[in-house]
């Protein structure tokens, strides 16, 4: 009923609301507007930051993942020393393909760095044992048991480290 | 304009027992920061020493060696009486004790630090993690809280993110924020059964949604149930193993320990995927006879064994949760995982057992609950309400290029407003008018998807195939009324058409469509190399007709005769349309037709393009007959591409 005959009183206020508001309501579109453009320019400027970032860490995790095989290979010849002359002949071979590796990790800008005896960084290290002695310094790194890589501008692995500490009774003192 | 206040984000903090994470909403979509360190989630660990501290990784990397002032588990003491946390004291190597009002608070190095002020340490790494990817300060924040947490808990939370120079905009339990990332706030008179296995603690959770509202019903659960249980189930497994095999004890061997511990790690992680893990740890130990290897399977049935008690242990919790709320397990619609351990098959199963659901999945258990704050954020902010509703394209658009293969304009699911613009040719010589064919859907071939417009561009003066520019725009507009061009960019002469979104599809076709592209998406797929193939020998052999006619004085002769019977093999095969002969003569023709360039070269003149160059598609026939200069990168088509990246 109502809805077929066009109620007069809308009319005055159709035109008075777009009046009012058309200049606040362009001004809020553009305000909108603006903020959607640097919102979305800001997110391709992350998103390009952010795509460098994932670039670095993908190698960086790969390459991670190779430290193990790494490992077990240098683990493996370590144990060479008792072996006859023609063994040897092999593990120098085989240190060969070690030294290939670790060739491809530096030509990625990973490289291993020595623990024992620097101290303690938890940027670096990553403490599994401690040691109460007081033969060397608090924090001294005694005994590196996995050996820690790190690249141009992160750690790859921290090394996993035995850390001196100082006995119990000394440290009740200070 | 200068009052445009300047909105900052909100982000939304998981500020967990063993992990903490942080999200924001960006462009309407959540997503998860990832710290300095490369981590998605940070370790809710301090530790102090002398005035330094350190939070996150760094601060578990040194807790071995600084027991008594790295406080990790902080959550279990936040806004508790000492009373209260007797039993935890003793789970904890550092020092808890009370203060004056009798709460419980650390003695640090005979410093006081309260449980808030060691929360806030974690917040501020959220914060400066949020504030390094956004660029801009951040000030305020949302953060998560267990369901169980009672008003002293939550306000110490707050009080924590206020010494983090965070406003705290809302305090929301951990359950209602994974439920919000599901979207499940969208439903109405729903009961939710939130599963959260995490690191160290285990929750149950069940709520119930009225108009958007969740009200949590009944919580339980165990607070020393985690991953780490798991991980230890594991460990234990191999040294036995290893022991049984060369009687050696590998406890006492820290290196071998430390290798196992990850190693552990490692299957309990690949075993939700696969069904058995090889763990090898060459060079475990040594002794009188030489290096000793572990070597050995480990399969998902065997590891299910292993941790069968621990999974056995989230029953009751869920059992007492659905009492106490006082329903049972049919009454409950929805089912949610959080927490990393939730991804082991065997925990999904027992989930599924107890609740006689499907559980929800989809959404990073690790990273659920942070996402979920984060859209409360920016419910807060206004930005999900004030996110202008854009919408999508559900359906390709595109023309009908030579062949009758659809090329696409605009893509399915493209954001809109938006303008495309591509440039076509003509697909023989002198042609002097083409047929733009508008075309909705995903086949590969024109005559399968929906024709929803179609005009001419005549008038274009004469010129030899694919020479002409013709610039084809498609505009759509935030109304879905699209404005289909096209313009003959040497003349200038324009033809356009407006086609209303009413006259594409209904949902229930697009659908239908939808399906029928993935059904045929092989079918379609040969189809459509065998018309490529098609074009790319019919411009082979019209750019070798042309080399043919343009250098015959300086061809020896019977090149030039190998060469014609070579075109003619190619132009019978087309006729006959055998896609296999096709191929054939295609193939054999630019053999020659590498040998006229030879010769060419021979005679220092120089024939270029021995290359084939593909083809676009003709709505109409193509013109094996016409020739001319055929630049490298043009597409015939009815039509022809030069240039994708115009836009």
């Amino acid at each position: 009923m109502t809805e077929n005959a066009p109620d007069p009183t809308i009319l005055p206020t159709e035109e008075s609301i777009p009046q009012m508001t058309l200049e606040e309501k362009l001004q809020e579109c553009q305000e909108k507007y603006l903020r959607l453009l640097a919102e979305s320019d800001n997110a391709r400027k992350r998103m390009q930051k952010e795509r460098q970032e994932m670039t670095r860490f993908a190698v960086d995790n790969v390459i991670a993942e190779i430290l193990d095989p790494i490992d077990s290979l240098e683990g493996a010849l370590q144990c060479t020393q008792s072996m006859s002359n023609e063994m040897r002949n092999w593990a120098q071979g085989f240190l060969m393909i070690l030294g290939q590796f670790k060739e491809v990790l530096s030509n990625h800008g990973v490289t291993p760095f020595h623990s024992e005896g620097s101290l303690f960084d938890p940027q670096l290290h990553y403490a599994i044992e401690k040691e109460e002695t007081t033969e060397v310094p608090e924090g001294t790194i005694i005994k590196e048991y996995l050996k820690g890589y790190r690249s141009k501008e992160r750690t790859v692995r921290p090394a996993k480290v035995k850390v001196a500490v100082p006995p119990e009774q000394t440290k009740l003192d200070v | 304009m200068t009052q445009q206040k300047k909105k900052s984000k909100i982000i939304g903090i998981d500020l967990g027992t063993t992990n903490s994470c942080v999200s924001i909403m960006e462009a309407g979509a959540p997503k998860v920061i990832a710290n300095a360190e490369g981590g998605r989630t940070t370790p809710s660990i301090v530790g102090y020493k002398g005035g330094e501290r350190l939070v996150g990784i760094a601060a578990k990397r040194q807790a071995v060696t600084n027991p008594e002032r790295t406080i990790f588990s902080s959550k279990r003491f936040i806004g508790r009486k000492f009373a209260e946390v007797q039993s935890e004291i003793k789970t904890v190597p550092y020092k808890v004790t009370k203060n004056n009002n009798g709460d419980a608070v650390f003695e640090i190095e005979g410093k006081i630090v309260t449980p808030e002020e060691v929360a806030a340490q974690v917040l501020i790494k959220m914060k400066e993690t949020a504030e390094a990817y956004l660029g801009e300060a951040v000030t305020e924040a949302v953060i998560t809280v267990p369901a169980y947490f009672n008003d002293s808990q939550r306000q110490s939370t707050k009080d924590a993110g206020r010494i983090a120079g965070l406003e705290v905009k809302r305090i929301i339990p951990e359950p209602t924020a994974a439920a919000l990332a599901y979207g499940l706030d969208k439903q109405h008179d729903k009961k939710i059964a939130v599963f959260d296995l995490g690191g160290g603690t285990f929750d149950i959770s069940i709520l119930e949604l009225g108009d958007g509202v969740f009200e949590v019903l009944a919580t339980n659960g165990d607070t020393h149930l985690g991953g780490d249980d798991f991980d230890n189930a594991i460990l234990h497994w191999m040294l036995d193993e290893f022991k049984k095999e060369h009687g050696i004890d590998l406890s006492k061997d820290k290196m071998a320990l430390q290798r196992l511990r990850d190693a552990a790690e490692k299957a309990k992680i690949e075993l939700s995927g696969t069904q058995t893990t090889e763990i090898n740890q060459p060079f475990i130990t040594m002794d009188a006879t030489g290096p000793k290897h572990l070597s050995t399977t480990l399969t998902r049935a065997k590891l299910e064994s292993l941790v069968h008690d621990l999974i056995e242990r989230t029953v009751g919790p869920c059992v007492n949760a659905l009492k106490s709320a006082g329903l049972t397990k049919d009454k409950i619609d929805e089912v949610i995982l959080v927490g990393g351990m939730t991804r082991m098959p065997a925990v999904e199963r027992q989930v599924k057992e107890i609740f006689g659901k499907e559980p929800h999945k989809g959404v990073n258990p690790d990273e659920v609950v942070a996402i979920g704050a984060g859209i409360q954020g920016a419910v807060l902010t206004g930005d999900v309400k004030d996110v202008l509703l854009l919408d999508v394209i559900p359906l390709t658009l595109g023309i009908e290029t030579l062949g009758g293969v659809l090329t696409p304009i605009v893509e399915s699911n493209t954001t809109i407003p938006t303008q495309k613009k591509q440039v076509f040719s003509t697909a023989a010589d002198n042609q002097p008018a083409v047929t733009i064919v508008v075309l909705q859907g995903e086949r590969k071939m024109a005559k399968d998807n929906k024709e929803i417009g179609r005009f001419d561009l005549t008038d274009i003066p004469p010129a030899p195939r694919g020479m002409p520019q013709i610039e084809v725009a498609f505009d759509i507009d935030a109304d879905g009324i699209l404005h289909v061009s096209a313009k003959d960019k040497q003349s200038g002469k324009e033809q356009k058409i407006r086609i209303d979104a009413k006259s594409g599809l209904s949902e229930e076709e697009v659908k239908k469509m939808r399906r029928d592209a993935e059904e045929h998406l092989e079918e379609d797929k040969k189809r459509k190399e065998e018309i490529e193939t098609r074009n790319e020998a019919d411009a082979l052999a019209f750019r070798a007709q042309k080399s043919l006619n343009e250098y015959k004085d300086k061809l020896p002769k019977n090149l030039i005769e190998e060469v014609q019977s070579k075109i003619d093999a190619v132009k019978a095969a087309l006729e006959e349309n055998n896609p296999d002969r096709i191929k054939a003569a295609h193939d054999a023709l630019s053999n020659q037709m590498q040998k006229i360039g030879e010769a060419m070269q021979a005679h220092a003149g120089s024939a270029q393009e021995a290359q084939p160059q593909p083809p676009g598609g003709s709505a109409g026939n193509p013109s094996s007959q016409a020739k001319k200069a055929n630049k490298p990168d043009i597409e015939e088509a009815d039509v022809e591409i030069l240039d994708d990246t115009q836009k």
